[in-house]
């Protein structure tokens, strides 16, 4: 059989860090496992490449408009957002690894397969137009994550999140498969859009809402809302620090993102107003209670896990007002936050802070000797916490803005309300950095250690500073040139 | 007799559903860990047999081969490898009885509720079928359910096939990065 061009370039996105992907477990093979340093630097440049190829050639279809199909995988403006999405978050993570894979003294090849792997994964889930492309790239995106939880098996903790996010993971993926199974038996049709028609039909077969309910359970564990989250903290704990990162950014991203495809495929109609409720109550409790235990976190990483999962929350508040200004301050907010996020997990590598060594009281006083992260990093923070010149602030601005008009105004007040308590606990990391004493043993203990040496993580960290700020200065010019053509684009009930 | 053995003839599948279920009832009821395997596999040749019965052949084939072939063999191999006398069984699986029958049960609704709209609720407009016209294009499916089975592997889903040997890949890769050993 033979393929026409625009096939190919419908999976190109996929082919290029697959084959990277493929390569890499090759080049860390080693007899003595001890990887010689070019080597070992090769591999790291040949994850960059890969992941810079795909990207030139995701930005180059979006530069000429382009929406190539193969089959069910639509590379439209959703995937191919998905796709620039994904590799940049990827890449700041590389970098990242770098540093932390040698501080921790574990550097291995497979890790950064692994990583591609799951890339390849999340630009599938969100480019699958029926519901077999979407479970394989649900598993795509999720076993390499496994996998890569547990790789630094060093840390006694390493194993243990592994495994709970393997289990917790295997059984919301059975929940997904089952409510597909569900959704075919009752529809008998793959497609997604088909599947949308049935499930917004004025009486929808009780069967097809129970199949709708179980995947929707899959998508609300990858994007880790309240009554699925409790495996974020302890995952994000256990993982190395920029997996963590990637997993916070990139796996709800693209889960937010294959959602929005679902939804959107469906005319708005009584059936998915029930959908509409549903995500109404999960998005409260995510907020409210992912903003509460975060004030009580002592450890960063869990601070930030908490975080994490409270901004899920506000991604949901835009989905529930589901109108298109709503979709697309949802996607200006995922760009935000894949700066912000990337560079508030990035401090941790860059001030070398290996293992369990995360908690406020670790970095008391460590701003003053890298000033210049710590600014990068007080940015982040400021705009998670969504303080006005930052991307932070207009991406929670435009959905705030969005379910006011939509009337759900209560929803809104606890919204606002939730970044209110955020500041608190964002706050705290800047002031550990700055305005904190480190204390006297542990100054001693620093002194013992040689001194660290980051500069990749301390790159990272600064384009994301760079980017938190460029966006808030700039919100308009990144709102129409991303997140408004994908809407205008790509979602059918727009036109 | 010339008529039971003809009742018999007719109804194949019947006899091989039954000794399918005979042996997931032996599965499930024997005490000792073989025996359950070997019911197991009673029950995989079953049901490769109903396969045949509804001339499914070159699914009955894949049964064989891959049930009654690899995976019984697999958990033969950790049965007997792995040393679980009596005692210990019962600790392990007394605790776990409350949560059983509440999935039981939860699971009989669902069953139950499936078939009931199967019988009394309004039929489906569109036939559920499996093979879609277009794949089956040019082929008497009773025939040449293979041919079909591959048309539709490597041509109408070949996308999904290959991302599911890339996926098996990544279980490997993951395997490895997990069990690699460190050496001094």
């Amino acid at each position: 059989m033979s393929m026409s061009a625009g096939e190919l370039s419908a999976i190109l996105p996929l082919l290029i860090p697959a084959l990277g992907a493929c390569l890499l477990p090759l080049a860390a093979l080693d007899k003595d496992q001890e990887t010689v340093k070019w080597v070992r630097g090769a591999m790291f440049f040949m994850a960059l490449f890969c992941l810079a190829g795909g990207f030139f050639y995701v930005t180059r279809l979006w530069a000429t408009g382009a929406q190539p199909s193969y089959g069910a995988l639509h590379m439209d403006r959703i995937g191919q957002y998905a796709g620039i999405f994904v590799m940049v978050a990827a890449a700041l993570a590389v970098l990242q690894l770098w540093d932390h894979l040698h501080q921790e003294g574990w550097v291995k090849g497979e890790t950064l397969s692994l990583l591609l792997f799951s890339v390849v994964g999340m630009i599938l889930f969100a480019s699958a137009g029926n519901l077999i492309l979407l479970f394989l790239g649900l598993e795509l995106l999720s076993v390499p994550l496994y996998a890569l939880t547990a790789t630094v098996r060093l840390r006694a903790r390493a194993f243990e999140g592994g495994m709970k996010y393997f289990l917790t993971g295997a059984v919301a993926a059975s929940c997904f498969l089952m409510g597909s199974v569900l959704l075919y038996g009752v529809t008998s049709s793959l497609d997604l859009a088909v599947i949308g028609r049935a499930l917004g039909a004025p009486r929808p077969d009780p069967l097809a809402l129970a199949g709708a309910a179980l995947v929707l359970m899959g998508f609300l564990f990858k994007i880790s809302a309240v009554p699925f989250h409790q495996w974020t903290p302890d995952v994000y704990e256990a993982a190395p620090h920029p997996i963590s990162g990637f997993m916070s950014v990139a796996t709800k991203g693209v889960a937010v993102l294959a959602f929005m495809r679902v939804l959107g495929a469906g005319v708005p109609a009584p059936g998915s107003l029930r959908i509409q409720s549903a995500l109404a109550v999960v998005a409260m409790a995510t907020l409210i209670l992912g903003n509460l235990a975060a004030l009580a976190q002592t450890n960063i990483k869990r601070m930030l896990a908490y975080s994490s999962i409270s901004h899920a929350g506000y991604i949901l508040l835009g989905l529930v007002a589901g109108t298109p200004a709503a979709y697309s301050g949802v996607l200006f907010y995922l760009l935000a936050y894949l700066a912000m996020n990337m560079g508030a997990f990035g401090i941790l590598t860059a001030l070398g802070l290996v293992g369990d060594r995360t908690t406020f009281d670790q970095v008391k006083g460590l701003g003053w000797k890298r000033p210049d992260l710590a600014i990068a990093v007080t940015l982040c923070m400021l705009s998670l916490a969504g303080i006005p010149p930052l991307a932070g602030f207009y991406g929670k601005y435009m959905i705030f803005k969005e379910l006011i008009l939509q009337g759900h105004v209560s929803m809104a007040v606890v919204g606002v309300l939730a970044s209110l308590v955020s500041v608190y606990y964002y706050l705290r990391l800047p002031v550990a950095l700055f305005l904190e004493k480190p204390s006297e043993k542990a100054e001693r203990e620093a002194a013992e250690r040689p001194a660290i040496k980051a500069p990749l993580a301390g790159a990272a960290l600064l384009v994301c500073g760079v980017l938190v700020v460029a966006m808030g200065l700039f919100p308009g010019t990144v709102y129409k040139v991303f997140a408004l053509r994908v809407v205008e684009n790509a979602f059918h009930f727009v036109r | 007799m010339e008529n039971l053995l003809a009742f018999i003839g007719r109804n194949m599948f019947l006899v091989f559903g039954l000794m399918a279920v005979g042996g997931a009832v032996a599965l499930v009821f024997s005490k000792n860990a073989v025996h359950s395997v070997v019911g197991f596999l009673f029950s995989m040749l079953s049901v490769a047999a109903c396969y045949l019965c509804m001339s499914a052949e070159f699914l009955a084939v894949a049964q064989l081969l891959v049930y009654a072939g690899g995976i019984v063999v697999l958990f033969l191999f950790v049965v007997m490898l792995v040393e679980m006398t009596k005692f210990k069984e019962k600790g392990l699986f007394q605790v776990q009885t409350p949560y059983a029958v509440a999935a039981v049960i939860l699971g009989a609704v669902a069953f139950i509720g499936v078939f009931w709209s199967t019988w009394f609720g309004p039929s489906a407009a569109v036939p559920l079928t499996l093979s879609s016209p277009e794949l089956a294009e040019g082929l008497n499916v009773a025939s040449q359910n293979a041919e079909a089975v591959s048309r539709g592997l490597f041509a109408g889903y070949l996308l999904p096939f290959e991302i599911l040997s890339v996926i098996l890949l990544v279980a490997l890769v993951g395997a490895v990065t997990l069990a690699k050993k460190e050496r001094n």
